[in-house]
């Protein structure tokens, strides 16, 4: 016995001061709010955290201390000079501690503890015949804590003390023993709190004395495995005194194995272990882990009644008061800052309540715990993670399929950015392209610009007025000057979506964010760029990174005033929650959505059959003027909330952001009539142009570096890309399958423009040598540079470009067996492939095998070619406004009927 | 076989033990009868999906919700049936028990252990007030 006592005195004090101390705890603690009388405690009283503190390290000292006890006597040994009827409550008194232990962990009533009481009620429940009775009895029916607040400190707690009592032949523990105890828990308590989990955090662990027994329970389908080997270890305890000291010996050799195999368990479930039980080792960091901090630091002043957020007590709020800005749905007020923001909202401590902060939540890496949670936009978010803006599926797949790196088998299966490798394609990816995608954190505050890219809810949804970005550029001011100020105007999180939210991602590639307003981007600057004494013209625009564009037709969308949401809806755009593997599986809206063949009206709904979706939006955007009856209705059935038709049926779209009202017409009569044109796309004879790079090169140079986009790390070996000259010119037309809603795929011809001329130096792989590979891809493209009047026929039926043969001499004369057509290019041929460097096809001539981007879509057949140009004949006498060509257009087969002498039909052989 | 009361010590012990069972017997009987009545005040699951629910796996209120390619909802009880966590999160095509680690697939299937038994399914009705549909436990 030491000067302190015994083991066994020191446990007991243990025991007393917890005991003592749950006392001052149940005055501020409420059973019927848990969770809720904690965080009080935490936010403003901090006499009651320090008994809370103390409650709970000298219950966690008993706990060690009785168990280190219990082997100093079983070493001695003493157990038969103890009367077995005491030896038999001592060795019951060890699952009432852990009971006691566990109760005490379960009043926290936080995400943890809730958890852990569904397990120990099931587990209980599952002993046979006893089971639901016991479960009743000690855990109460209905994941309340009232009962066991009862059992832990009265029942529980009065036996304990009893059998303590009895075994001990004292009332109070030695002086010495309870001295030594409250000093050193004391001052523990003054800095080591116990964590309380508000359920954001997703690491779900019990207290660490049982994070053991869910290690086992990790492994084992049979719950009840964990019963009986508490109660044979309970039976073995009992036993040592019972059997030969032979056996006694080797038994206490058996359970102090057990201990240490139990202990070590534990320390996997405390050190590696992270969300959802996966493997994962590190320091535990989890919201329900002790936290350390000295419980009377200064804090600002507590107000009165506490800030409460979503039913909680919420900290933040007391320094981050009156924030405007967010709109209605988002008020601090309501649902607080930690929804959104994280960090420790239960202390008023700064340092502690800013650590682990998600200062931009929102990126699609946390959009789940935050955006996503169950109670708000949890259902859209898990969409967005599933749409092509959040997988890039259509581009990786084309990347991989160019570098010839599909799997077998995977044409239409969806991949995900996040699961780039290593390849050749994959590192390209990530290199060049894996920063365009939702994905893609926002790690600086303030507005999104020309040159953001993802930031995932945020790429559409965060939106500085000018006041919040006013607040912003102060607080940075004060910051450059020291101690800034919390900014009072947060930015809006709404759904006032500019183009320019757009603009990051949809300014690059098939640049329709630029096309749409008008500006074509050119590889050479012009020659005043360079010069800062001459500014460049209107005519001239520069953005993010140097690139410089010009002025040219806009789309006639744009300048009638929409903006990209008034056409693209939110089931587009944050797609329907399937994983699609292109973008053109994700589309949902059409030019004939809005735009009614002549003659017929536009499919509509009754307001009443609006989904939730749209009348939440409907009812967030309030737009002025009496609620339209009915709306428009997408070929896929989708609501239009923006296409109201009036009460004489007339349809007009109204503009999102300003509830402006346009007339929506319907088409002119001449694109419904006949079959000449069935198969064309509005978009093949309305796009005044797109954006043409017609050749690149694409090499890898072994000794650059180059940043991974993936990774965020700087890689050695660099993708290194060199484009040919970009041109704003008319599409190329082509054939591409298209899905009708519920009906077979209908082949049409759309617009397309040289997607990927271009060879790749490939590098060495595992299993494959270094390789050039030289590909003639053509893409689909929706220009977004609509013009209400269409292009020429001849701009189709004789131009090389809209054929797919390249830039050239394309012409039709005469010869002795009829007419003939002949084509010069004027780009030269490329060795690959013997073709002209700009061209899809040869001139009347077929390819097969990888020829665009898409494995649905191709260039003109042979005979396709060949009706074109038959027309195209016609057209080097008629005018394409002529009669006889708008006769054409209804019925070639009569106008052909009528030639007369002087027509020359072309010979094709 | 006989039975014999040796001395009135023993006598004593005897009417003691058979006053405390008869006394406790009806006492346990209440005890029991009370825990009934507790446990009958559970209340039944029904949760309500909005016609606009994501489609693959999410969760909805506490239930796991799928919804294939036609849109119509299958919906299960987020009781996982290793020991009764409540299942919080979808990963990937998968839903996953914060508890042990338990995964199971959209139809309720176990992909990985511990648990060995399916999720339990709902009932789903079409909810016409809303347009979407409720889960209920199935009894
Ligand atoms: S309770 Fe779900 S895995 Fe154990």
């Amino acid at each position: 016995m030491s000067r302190w006592g015994t083991l066994g005195d020191l446990a007991t004090a243990a025991f007393v001061i917890a005991a003592v101390s749950g006392v001052a705890v149940a005055v501020p603690y409420d059973p019927a709010d848990g969770y809720g009388s904690i965080a009080a405690m935490l936010l403003a009283n901090p006499a009651a955290v320090f008994y809370r503190n103390l409650h709970y390290l000298a219950a966690q000292a008993c706990l060690l201390l009785t168990l280190a006890h219990v082997w100093d006597r079983l070493r001695a040994p003493v157990e038969r000079r103890v009367p077995r009827g005491i030896w038999l409550r001592l060795a019951l008194t060890l699952p009432l501690l852990a009971f006691i232990m566990l109760s005490g962990f379960l009043l926290r009533g936080d995400a943890d503890a809730r958890q852990a009481l569904r397990i120990v009620t099931e587990a209980t429940t599952q002993v046979p015949l006893l089971g639901p009775l016991l479960a009743t009895l000690l855990f109460g029916a209905a994941e309340r804590l009232e009962l066991i607040y009862v059992q832990h400190a009265a029942t529980a707690t009065i036996v304990v003390w009893l059998f303590v009592i009895e075994h001990a032949r004292r009332v109070w523990p030695r002086t010495a023993a309870l001295v030594a105890v409250t000093l050193c828990t004391g001052v523990l308590s003054l800095f080591l709190s116990p964590g309380l989990h508000d359920g954001r955090d997703p690491v779900l662990k019990g207290p660490w004395y049982f994070l053991g027994l869910q290690e086992i329970l990790h492994w084992t389908a049979w719950p009840l495995a964990v019963v009986l080997g508490g109660v044979v270890a309970v039976g073995a305890l009992y036993a040592v005194r019972e059997i030969r000291p032979a056996r006694a010996a080797g038994t206490k050799v058996a359970l102090l194995a057990v201990a240490v195999i139990y202990a070590g368990l534990c320390a996997v479930g405390a050190f590696a272990r992270g969300e959802n039980w996966a493997f994962s080792p590190g320091w535990p960091a989890g919201a329900g882990n002790p936290r350390a901090g000295f419980v009377f630091a200064a804090t600002p002043e507590v107000p009165v009644p506490l800030p409460v957020a979503m039913g909680r007590p919420e900290g933040c709020l007391a320094c981050h008061r009156g924030v405007t800005g967010l709109g209605n749905s988002h008020r601090p007020e309501a649902i607080g800052c930690m929804s959104c923001h994280g960090g420790d909202g239960l202390t008023l401590d700064k340092a502690r309540a800013h650590a682990g902060m998600d200062v931009i939540p929102g990126n699609m890496a946390t959009a789940q715990g935050r955006c996503g949670q169950s109670s708000c936009h949890a259902s859209v978010v898990a969409r967005v993670e599933r749409s092509v803006m959040a997988t890039m599926s259509g581009i990786v797949r084309v990347d991989r399929k160019v570098f010839g790196e599909e799997a077998p088998g995977d044409a239409r299966a969806p991949v995900h950015v996040r699961q780039l490798g290593r390849s050749a394609a994959d590192t390209h990816l990530r290199q060049l392209c894996a920063l365009c995608h939702l994905g893609a954190a926002k790690e600086t505050l303030g507005p999104n610009d020309e040159g953001t890219r993802g930031g995932g809810c945020n790429a559409c949804h965060l939106v500085y007025g000018p006041a919040a970005l006013e607040a912003l550029r102060r607080y940075q001011r004060q910051k450059e000057g020291g101690t800034p100020d919390a900014p009072t105007v947060h930015p809006a999180l709404s759904l006032d979506i500019g183009n320019g939210q757009c603009f990051g991602c949809h300014s690059r590639s098939g640049r329709i964010a630029t096309s749409y307003e008008g500006w074509h981007e050119m590889n050479e600057p012009p020659a005043q760029a360079a010069d800062p004494a001459r500014p460049l013209s209107a005519g001239y625009r520069v953005v993010e990174g140097d690139r410089v564009f010009e002025r040219v037709t806009p789309d006639i969308h744009h300048q009638r005033g929409l903006d990209c949401i008034d056409c693209h809806t939110s089931a587009e755009v944050m797609g329907d929650g399937v994983a699609h593997a292109t973008k053109s599986g994700q589309l949902r809206v059409a030019c004939a959505d809005c735009h009614a063949p002549a003659g017929a009206s536009l499919p509509t709904l009754p307001s009443s059959a609006l989904d939730p979706e749209s009348r939440r939006i409907l009812a967030i955007r309030a737009w002025p003027g009496p609620a339209a009856s009915r709306h428009g209705r997408t070929a896929k059935g989708d609501a239009l909330v923006n296409v109201v038709i009036d009460p004489e049926g007339r349809p007009a779209m109204v503009r999102k952001r300003t509830g402006e009202r346009l007339a929506l017409k319907p088409t002119a009569r001449v694109c419904v009539e006949g079959r000449g044109h069935a198969r064309l796309s509005c978009g093949s004879c309305h796009s005044a142009w797109a954006p043409r790079c017609s050749t690149c090169h694409t090499s890898f140079d072994a000794a650059g570096t180059a940043w991974d986009w993936i990774d965020g790390a700087e890689v050695r070996g660099e993708w290194v890309e060199k484009s040919g000259p970009f041109v704003a010119d008319l599409p190329t037309l082509g054939v591409a399958r298209r899905q009708s809603p519920g009906g077979a795929g209908r082949d049409m011809v759309e617009t397309f423009v040289p997607g990927m001329i271009l060879t790749v130096d490939r590098p060495a792989q595992p299993g494959r040598p270094a390789g050039t590979v030289f590909r003639r891809l053509y893409a689909p493209i929706e220009p977004h540079t609509t013009r209400r009047e269409a292009r020429s026929c001849e701009s189709c039926h004789n131009d090389p470009v809209a054929i797919g043969y390249g830039r050239g001499d394309l012409r039709y004369g005469p010869t002795p067996s009829g007419g003939r057509w002949r084509f010069t290019p004027s780009s030269p041929r490329l060795p690959a492939d013997g073709l002209p460097a700009d061209a899809w096809i040869a001139f009347l001539g077929a390819r097969d095998g990888m020829v665009s981007t898409r494995d649905d879509a191709r260039p003109f057949a042979v005979e396709e070619q060949r009706r074109i140009l038959r027309v195209g004949a016609c057209l080097t006498c008629h005018d394409g406004r002529s009669p006889v060509m708008r006769d054409s257009v209804r019925n070639f087969q009569a106008v052909l009927a009528r030639r007369t002498s002087k027509c020359l039909s072309p010979a094709w052989d | 076989m006989s039975f014999r009361l040796a001395n009135s010590a023993s006598r004593r012990r005897f009417f003691r033990r058979a006053l405390a069972i008869v006394a406790g017997l009806p006492l346990a009987g209440l005890l029991v009868s009370l825990l009934r009545r507790e446990q009958s005040r559970r209340p039944p699951g029904a949760v309500s999906i909005p016609a606009d629910a994501a489609m693959g796996l999410s969760i909805i209120d506490g239930a796991i919700v799928y919804r294939g390619g036609d849109g119509a909802p299958r919906a299960f009880s987020g009781r996982c049936t290793h020991l009764g966590c409540r299942i919080e999160r979808v990963v990937g095509d998968e839903v996953v028990c914060p508890c042990h680690g338990s995964r199971y697939r959209a139809d309720g299937s176990v992909a990985a252990g511990p648990a060995t038994r399916s999720l339990a399914p709902m009932r789903i009705e079409p909810d016409p007030a809303s347009g979407g549909w409720i889960a209920r436990a199935s009894s």
